[in-house]
């Protein structure tokens, strides 16, 4: 449920599973990320072929994905990301899994999951977005 | 999930940064699956070793967690990309060494036991029934769940490292008896002898089942090489955290029987090994040890060698202790004497000398995933005898 909504500015609880903030664009992918194999370490880009995200980059974006999947070497890819900065600014998943949010909290990236519903249906890839985790917040700024 | 105090202080950072780093893993985990506090686990089997997986990035991490980070239970270490004893041997690049015993070192200092295994259930390793673990290596984690009895979540070599460092693991999953009920039943309706079938059985199995529990009827005859080829078959193609076998695993019987019915026939299994076999045409290596094989499997091996001389490339990978025993029986110098090659702390999978090859013939269903997804090789799996046998020059 929105907590309060003005005409641009719609605010979501969440819970943090990575702590800290961030404000960046969205990126939403409607399919689960696999970051080893999926996501090209030294782009940033996603590689997965038939992805609705093929070719776009990740990097400085926060990223908007139902799930993470495949191999847990995947967690060493986000670390890998976050260390050349080509690492998404902020995570939200609709629920997280451990392959991400332990790349997450091992690479310091703010990640929040369990989110109502109805911003996974509102978000758009391009919106101004803000987590914070810490709080337990995210602001979609339209 | 609840946190003692002394938890509390951890996640904090009172105790530095490793544990507070291990304890905000593990309460991550906890959160995303609902556990109600953490637990003590009596071991834990780390994953993650190879420097060709973990790069440079995976090297300092682990390095800023060894500054202060100690391991609180016996903790072992899965396979490295080379023999540290004959990388010379192996063609390993001089920088690539370096780099590999530098993670082992970190791992060292961490206080945990380079086995580099990913067998250490058969020596370094071994937990009792009813033990709670973190271990990762997925064969092995499906192998101490369901024929030891020990109870374990499927963990990530940093998950499994997070739980060494605090020496508690959250309580959710394969640690509680609901988290371990089967849902579905398998009725095998074939007589399995070979290893190898029992890794085609768990192909079968896990394609059609995903990571549910099976309750298999039929197998009470298979010994624990079979049950590791079984294991590591359902880890990768189905990520099945642990089976139950009817008159074999401890506490099969405490469960109901499901009703969902599977029936796998000889027919099947005939199946299961052509899906898994590629082309033969460009074999250059016959590969036994994917998990690293046993003292029997080296016996077997051995026997078969015997005054033999090999015609094609045959590399068998096994752990460090089981090779050094298999010295002491006098059961190497066949296998040498007939050309072929026996590596420890390591697999083709997780060496860099994967990458030169084109194919490879081997026992292993697991390898047959990996070699293809990682080393993209053409693979041919089959039955332990006809891989000598094609060594030995056969077809």
């Amino acid at each position: 449920m929105p907590l309060g909504e003005t005409k641009m500015r719609v605010k979501y609880r969440c819970r943090r599973i990575s702590g800290g903030c961030a404000k960046g664009l969205a990126l939403v992918s409607p399919e689960p990320i696999s970051f080893y194999g999926g996501v090209d370490p030294e782009t940033g880009k996603i590689v997965e072929e038939g992805h609705p995200l093929y070719g776009k980059s990740i990097s400085g974006k926060i990223l908007i994905f139902p799930h993470g999947k495949g191999s847990t070497v995947g967690s060493y890819i986000i670390l890998r990301l976050a260390k050349r900065g080509l690492a998404p600014k902020a995570i939200i998943n609709l629920y997280a899994e451990p392959i991400v949010a332990v790349g997450a909290i091992i690479s310091e990236i703010p990640m929040v999951d369990s989110l109502p519903k109805e911003f996974f249906e509102k978000v758009r890839s391009g919106d101004r977005v803000v987590v914070d985790a810490d709080k337990g917040e995210v602001v979609i700024q339209g | 999930m609840y946190l003692t105090r002394e938890e509390e202080k951890i996640l904090a950072g009172e105790y530095g940064y490793a544990y507070s780093k291990a304890m905000e893993i593990l309460v991550a985990i906890g959160k995303i699956y609902k556990a109600s506090k953490l637990i003590e686990i009596s071991s834990a089997h780390i994953s993650g070793v190879s420097y060709k997986n973990i790069g440079e990035e995976g090297l300092k991490f682990l390095s800023s967690l060894a500054i202060e980070g100690r391991v609180r239970v016996p903790t072992t270490l899965n396979p490295a990309g080379f023999d540290t004893h004959k990388w010379k041997e192996m063609g390993i690049n001089k920088e690539f060494v370096e780099k590999q015993m530098e993670v082992i070192n970190i791992f060292r200092r961490m206080g945990i036991r380079p086995t580099l295994t990913c067998t250490p259930y058969y020596k370094e390793n071994l937990p009792s029934k009813g033990e709670h673990v973190a271990w990762a290596e997925s064969s092995a984690v499906t192998l101490i769940n369901s024929l030891i009895g020990a109870y374990t979540n499927r963990e990530s070599g940093i998950s499994a490292l997070a739980a060494a460092l605090i020496g508690k693991t959250p309580l959710y999953g394969l640690h509680t008896p609901e988290g371990r009920q089967p849902t579905y039943t398998i009725q095998v309706k074939a007589k399995l002898r070979k290893l190898s079938e029992y890794g085609v059985l768990g192909y079968l199995i896990a394609k059609e089942m995903g990571n549910k529990i099976p309750l298999i009827k039929g197998i009470d005859n298979a010994n624990m090489d079979m049950l590791k080829y079984l294991s590591a078959s359902l880890a990768t193609y189905g990520g099945t955290p642990m089976f139950h076998a009817e008159g074999l695993t401890p506490g099969y019987d405490t469960y109901e029987e499901p009703r969902d019915k599977l029936t796998i026939d000889g027919e099947d299994l005939k199946r299961g090994f052509e899906e898994l076999r590629d082309d033969l045409d460009n074999v250059d290596m016959v590969w036994i040890g994917c998990p690293h094989a046993s003292l029997e499997e080296l016996k077997y091996i051995s026997e078969v060698l015997d005054g033999k001389r090999v015609k094609r490339r045959l590399v068998i990978t096994t752990s460090r202790v089981l090779l050094d025993e298999a010295r002491e029986m006098g059961l190497l110098d066949n296998i040498y004497n007939a050309g072929g090659e026996i590596y420890a702390d390591t697999c083709i999978i997780v060496s860099p000398i994967g990458e030169a090859l084109s194919g490879v013939l081997t026992s292993s269903t697991k390898a047959y995933y990996y070699l293809k997804g990682v080393h993209k090789l053409n693979v041919y799996v089959a039955d332990l005898d006809e891989c000598l046998n094609y060594a030995l020059g056969g077809n």
